[in-house]
C-alpha cells in the first residue's frame, strides 16, 4: 500500500488544515476578549465567547469522527483477509506459485489503489469547501449572537450548515461502503490464487450471463434513441434543429 | 529506389487518415459554399453530424451536435428535447469515442498538427487530471448555462460553449465566411467576443502542435458525452482478457491519458493494436465478420460439419477493405453531386446576361443587347393574364415580354409592337432560369443594367409598380444598398390584418429590424430599439420583421415568444414572406440581425449586419432628424 499512503498524507493535511483553521478561530476568540474586554479573561467571558464558536467547533469534531471512521472502513476487511504484509504476501505467492509473475499481485493492488485515489480526491475537495463554507459563515457573528435565542438560532444554522455536513458525511460513507466492496473482491481473488496454488486464471472472464446483460443494455438504449428521435420529429424538434441550422449562428462564430 | 519507395511509404497515409479525411469531406460536401460564401441550406441540415462540425461552415450539410444539443436544452421550457437527444444517444451506443478516433474533423487537424516535429509533451498525472475539465466545460457550459437562460422568466437562449470556447466555429465558420468577398459585410461584427475566440482558436493550434489532441483531451464536451458511453458502444476497440499478459504496453504507448484500453478517455483509434505483443486487442464486432490470414488454412481443411457449425462464412481483411473504400468514394461522390449540382437560378440583385428569346413573329431579341428596363411575365393560363394592366405599364423605356409556357393563341391581343412580345416558352425552359418552374405565373423585372429588381410568384402590384418600376423608369436606382431607393415590400403585421411598407412611411425614418426568436444578439438589441421608438415616435417608425420559414413552421411559438420577452414594446412586429423574402431583398445574408434604416424619403441611409447597439442608433436617428 506504498502508493496510498501519500494519498492518505494528504487525507490527513486537509484534516490539520480545519485543525488549523479552528485554532485560528481559537486564536481571533482569545484577541478579541483581549482587546474588547480590557484582557480580563473570566470565566464567564471566556465561556461567552467560545460559545459563539461552538458550531465550528462541533464541525470540527464530526469531521474528525467521519475522518476516522473513514481511515478505518476502508481497509479493515483486507486486512482482516491476511494479517501478513503485501511484501510477505507477494512473497508467499512466488514461493507458491512460481509461474504467476510478481506483476499479477502487484496489478491487483494496483488497481484497488488507483480506484481508491480518486474518490479520495473528491472527498478531501468536498472536505475543504465543506468546511470553508461553515466557517466563513459561522465567522459573521450575525449569524450566531449567544445572548439571543440558542434554540432559535442553533435551529436556523443546522438548517445552513446541515447540507454541508450530510454531503459530507454521505460521500465519505458511501465511499467507505464502496471502497470495502471492491477490497472484499480483489481479496477474495487473491485468497483463491494462494489456495489453488496460482492455477486460478488470473483475468476475470465475463460469463455469458454478464455478455448477455451488457447485449440487452446496448439494444435497450438503441430502441430508447429511436423512439426519442420519433418523439422528436413528431414534436417538430428536427425542424428547429433545421432551422437553427440553415441560418449563420452569428454567436458560434463569434460575430454576435 | 527503394529509398524513394521507402520515402512514399511513409508519406502514405494510414486507413484511420483516409476515414478522417473522408468525414471530414462529407461534413463539408458543400463546396459550393466555400465560393459563394452562404450556408448550406438543404433538410439534411435538420441530422446531427457524429463529429465536431460547425453549422456555420458554409461547406457543412448537417448540424453540429454540440450546438444543437445546447439550443435544444435552451428551448426545453417549452419543448423537450428529445430528438438531438435521441441522435446523440444513438451516436454514443454504435460508436462510443470512435467517432473521435475516425469520424471527428477536429481530431484530424489536431493530428496532423501534432506531426510537426517539435518536442512534444507526454502524458502523466496532471494531464490525466486535466482531462476531466472536459466534464466541467459539458456540465457548465454546455447543459447548465442554456438551461439557466432558459427557465428564466424572460429567458433568451445562450448556447455557452459555443459562444465562447468553440474553435471549429471560429476556424471553419468565421474564418471562411470572412475569407469570402460577398460577406464583407461580416466585417462589421467583429468585435471583443471574435478577439477572445481567434486568440483561443490561436492558443488551441499553437498548443496541437506540442500536446497531442489538446483540445479533445482537455476541452471538448462532445468527447465527454461519447466517454461515458465507450465502455457500452457496440463498435471500438476490445481486449481479450484470457490472452491479455497485462504488460501494460497499450497503455504506456498510448497518447491519450488512458488507464485501460476502451475507458472513457480511449479514443478507440485502434493504434494500441500494434503495440501489444500477443495481439489480444481487436475490434469489437468487425473482427467477428474479418476472417484472419491464418484461419484461412483451416477453414479450407475444415469438413462440412464443421463450417456448418463454425460458421466459417467470414470476409477477407482484403475483401473488406476494397469493399469499404469503394463504400466511401461512392457515398461521397454521390453526396457532392447531390448537394453541389443543381439548377442554377438567377436571385436578386443577380445581372441576366443569358437571356435570347425569339417571339411569335420570328423576331429575335437579346435582353444584354437591348438597353431598355425588362418586365418579363410568366404565365400557364390566358386566365392568370391581365393584358389590361399590362398595357398600363407600357412605356417607351420599358419592353414587355410575356412567356406562355404553351402555345396560347393570344397573337391577336398582343400588338406587334417593338416594347411588347409574346413567347412560348417551351417545357418552362426560360422560366427555370429564375425559379424552379412550378409557377402558375411568375413576375421578374430588370432594371437597364439588367438587373433583376423583383423575381417574385405571381404578377407585379400597383404598390411596386409604382415604387420600383416607375422610379427605375425615371432613372432613380432603386435597391438594397446606401444612396438607393429603398426596395418596397408589403410585410404582414403579426396579430393583425394589415400591412406596413416604407413606401406608405414616406415622411417619417423607417427603421426595420430583421430577427428571429433563438437569435440571441437579436432578441437583446429589441428592447434598445423601443425605448428610442418610445423617444423619438414622432419622428421614427420601426418594425421587427421575423425570418420567415421560423414563423410559417410555429406562428404561435412566436406569437408567444413577442407576447412574453416583449411584452408592452410600441414598435411593430411582422414576419417576412417565405416566397420572396425582404430580408434577401434588402441584402441579409442568413446572418441576424439586420437592420435598414431609410429616411423620410424612402433613400436607404443605413444598412447595419449585426447588433447595434442605443447610442448608435440615437446618433443615426438624430442624423436624420437634423
Amino acid at each position: 500500500m506504498n502508493k496510498s499512503n501519500k494519498v492518505n498524507k494528504i487525507l490527513v493535511l486537509c484534516t490539520s488544515f480545519q485543525t488549523i483553521l479552528l485554532g485560528i478561530v481559537f486564536i481571533i476568540q482569545i484577541l478579541r476578549i483581549y482587546f474588547n474586554n480590557n484582557q480580563v479573561f473570566t470565566k464567564e467571558i471566556c465561556t461567552q465567547y467560545i460559545l459563539e464558536i461552538l458550531p465550528v467547533l462541533i464541525l470540527w469534531i464530526l469531521l474528525i469522527i467521519g475522518s476516522f471512521i473513514y481511515f478505518n472502513i476502508s481497509d479493515i476487511k483486507y486486512k482482516n483477509i491476511s494479517k501478513i504484509s503485501n511484501v510477505t504476501k507477494q512473497k508467499n505467492l512466488e514461493r507458491i506459485c512460481p509461474e504467476i509473475s510478481d506483476k499479477t499481485l502487484k496489478y491487483e493492488l494496483i488497481c484497488i489503489e488507483r480506484s481508491k485515489k480518486i474518490a479520495k480526491c473528491i472527498l478531501i475537495i468536498i472536505l475543504i469547501i465543506s468546511s470553508y463554507m461553515s466557517i466563513s459563515y459561522l465567522l459573521n457573528t450575525k449569524h450566531f449572537d449567544p445572548s439571543g435565542d440558542l434554540f432559535k438560532q442553533a435551529t436556523l444554522l443546522s438548517l445552513h450548515l446541515m447540507p454541508w455536513v450530510i454531503i459530507t458525511f454521505a460521500a465519505f460513507i458511501g465511499y467507505a461502503v464502496f471502497e470495502e466492496y471492491k477490497s472484499k473482491k480483489a481479496c477474495k481473488f487473491l485468497l483463491e490464487i494462494i489456495k489453488t496454488n496460482g492455477k486460478v486464471s488470473y483475468t476475470v472472464t465475463e460469463s455469458k450471463k454478464k455478455l448477455l446483460i451488457k447485449n440487452i443494455i446496448q439494444l435497450g438504449i438503441l430502441c430508447i434513441a429511436v423512439v426519442l428521435i420519433i418523439i422528436g420529429i413528431n414534436n417538430g424538434g428536427a425542424n428547429d434543429t433545421l432551422q437553427k441550422a440553415i441560418n449563420i449562428c452569428t454567436e458560434c462564430i463569434g460575430l454576435g | 529506389m527503394s529509398k524513394i519507395k521507402k520515402f512514399f511509404s511513409k508519406l502514405k497515409p494510414s486507413k484511420r487518415k483516409i476515414i478522417q479525411l473522408y468525414s471530414a469531406l462529407l461534413y463539408n460536401a458543400y463546396m459550393k459554399g466555400f465560393i459563394t460564401g452562404e450556408i448550406f441550406q438543404g433538410k439534411s441540415k435538420s441530422v446531427c453530424l457524429p463529429g465536431l462540425n460547425c453549422y456555420s461552415c458554409p461547406g457543412a450539410i448537417g448540424a453540429c451536435p454540440l450546438g444543437s444539443i445546447q439550443n435544444a436544452l435552451a428551448e426545453s421550457k417549452t419543448k423537450l428535447p428529445t430528438y438531438v437527444f435521441g441522435i446523440i444517444l444513438l451516436y454514443c451506443i454504435i460508436f462510443g469515442r470512435t467517432i473521435c478516433g475516425f469520424l471527428c474533423p477536429v481530431g484530424l487537424l489536431q493530428e496532423l498538427l501534432y506531426k510537426i516535429k517539435t518536442p512534444k509533451v507526454r502524458k502523466s498525472k496532471i494531464t490525466r487530471c486535466l482531462s476531466y475539465f472536459k466534464y466541467v466545460l459539458l456540465f457548465v457550459l454546455v447543459i447548465g448555462l442554456p438551461l439557466i437562460y432558459s427557465f428564466q422568466a424572460k429567458g433568451i437562449p445562450l448556447p455557452g460553449f459555443c459562444k465562447y470556447i468553440c474553435p471549429a466555429g471560429t476556424f471553419e465558420g468565421a474564418v471562411f465566411l470572412l475569407m469570402n468577398k460577398a460577406n464583407q459585410s461580416f466585417f462589421e461584427m467583429l468585435g471583443a467576443l471574435f478577439t477572445w475566440k481567434f486568440i483561443l482558436l490561436i492558443i488551441f493550434i499553437v498548443a496541437s502542435v506540442f500536446i497531442y489532441r489538446f483540445f479533445c483531451r482537455f476541452f471538448c464536451p462532445l468527447g465527454a458525452i461519447y466517454g461515458i458511453f465507450n465502455k457500452l458502444s457496440i463498435l471500438g476497440v476490445k481486449v481479450d482478457k484470457t490472452t491479455c499478459t497485462h504488460c501494460n504496453k497499450c497503455i504506456t504507448n498510448c497518447k491519450m491519458d488512458v488507464k485501460d484500453v476502451g475507458d472513457h478517455e480511449c479514443i478507440q483509434c485502434g493504434e494500441c493494436m500494434k503495440e501489444c505483443p500477443v495481439k489480444c486487442i481487436n475490434w469489437k464486432l468487425i473482427s467477428k465478420a474479418i476472417k484472419e490470414d491464418d484461419e484461412t488454412e483451416s477453414i479450407q481443411n475444415a469438413t462440412i460439419d464443421e463450417v456448418n457449425t463454425k460458421k466459417v462464412f467470414k470476409i477477407s481483411r482484403k475483401n473488406f477493405n476494397i469493399i469499404t473504400y469503394v463504400l466511401m468514394l461512392v457515398s461521397l461522390t454521390t453526396v457532392m453531386i447531390l448537394v453541389n449540382i443543381g439548377p442554377n437560378t438567377y436571385k436578386n440583385f443577380d445581372i441576366v446576361d443569358d437571356f435570347k428569346i425569339t417571339d411569335c413573329y420570328n423576331q429575335t431579341f437579346d435582353i444584354s443587347v437591348d438597353t431598355n428596363a425588362t418586365l418579363l411575365y410568366f404565365f400557364n393560363d390566358v386566365n392568370d393574364l391581365d393584358i389590361q394592366k399590362l398595357n398600363s405599364y407600357r412605356d417607351d423605356k420599358l419592353n414587355i415580354i410575356l412567356l406562355a409556357s404553351t402555345d396560347i393563341s393570344i397573337d391577336s391581343i398582343v400588338p406587334n409592337d417593338s416594347n411588347f412580345k409574346f413567347v412560348v416558352d417551351v417545357d418552362n425552359k426560360l422560366l427555370k432560369k429564375f425559379n424552379n418552374g412550378k409557377a402558375n405565373s411568375y413576375s421578374v423585372f430588370l432594371d437597364f443594367n439588367d438587373k433583376i429588381l423583383i423575381s417574385k410568384v405571381g404578377m407585379i402590384t400597383d404598390s411596386e409598380y409604382f415604387e420600383i418600376i416607375n422610379y427605375t423608369l425615371l432613372g432613380l436606382t432603386v435597391g438594397n444598398e446606401v444612396g438607393n431607393i429603398c426596395i418596397n415590400q408589403e410585410i404582414n403585421l403579426i396579430g393583425s390584418d394589415d400591412t406596413f411598407s416604407v413606401a406608405s412611411n414616406k415622411g417619417k425614418i423607417t427603421i426595420i429590424n430583421f430577427w428571429y426568436t433563438d437569435c440571441t444578439p437579436c432578441v437583446q438589441e429589441l428592447p434598445h430599439f423601443n425605448k428610442l421608438y418610445e423617444e423619438y415616435s414622432e419622428y421614427v417608425n420601426i418594425i421587427a420583421v421575423h425570418e420567415a420559414t421560423g414563423y410559417q413552421n410555429d406562428p404561435e411559438d412566436v406569437e408567444n415568444f413577442i407576447k412574453t420577452q416583449f411584452e408592452g414594446f410600441s414598435i411593430m412586429f411582422g414576419y417576412d414572406n417565405p416566397q420572396s423574402s425582404y430580408y434577401t431583398l434588402l441584402g441579409g445574408k442568413k446572418a441576424w440581425p439586420v437592420t435598414v434604416i431609410v429616411d423620410q424619403d424612402g433613400v436607404i441611409s443605413n444598412v447595419t449586419h449585426g447588433s447595434m447597439t442605443e447610442d448608435d442608433l440615437r446618433i443615426e436617428i438624430e442624423k436624420l432628424i437634423d
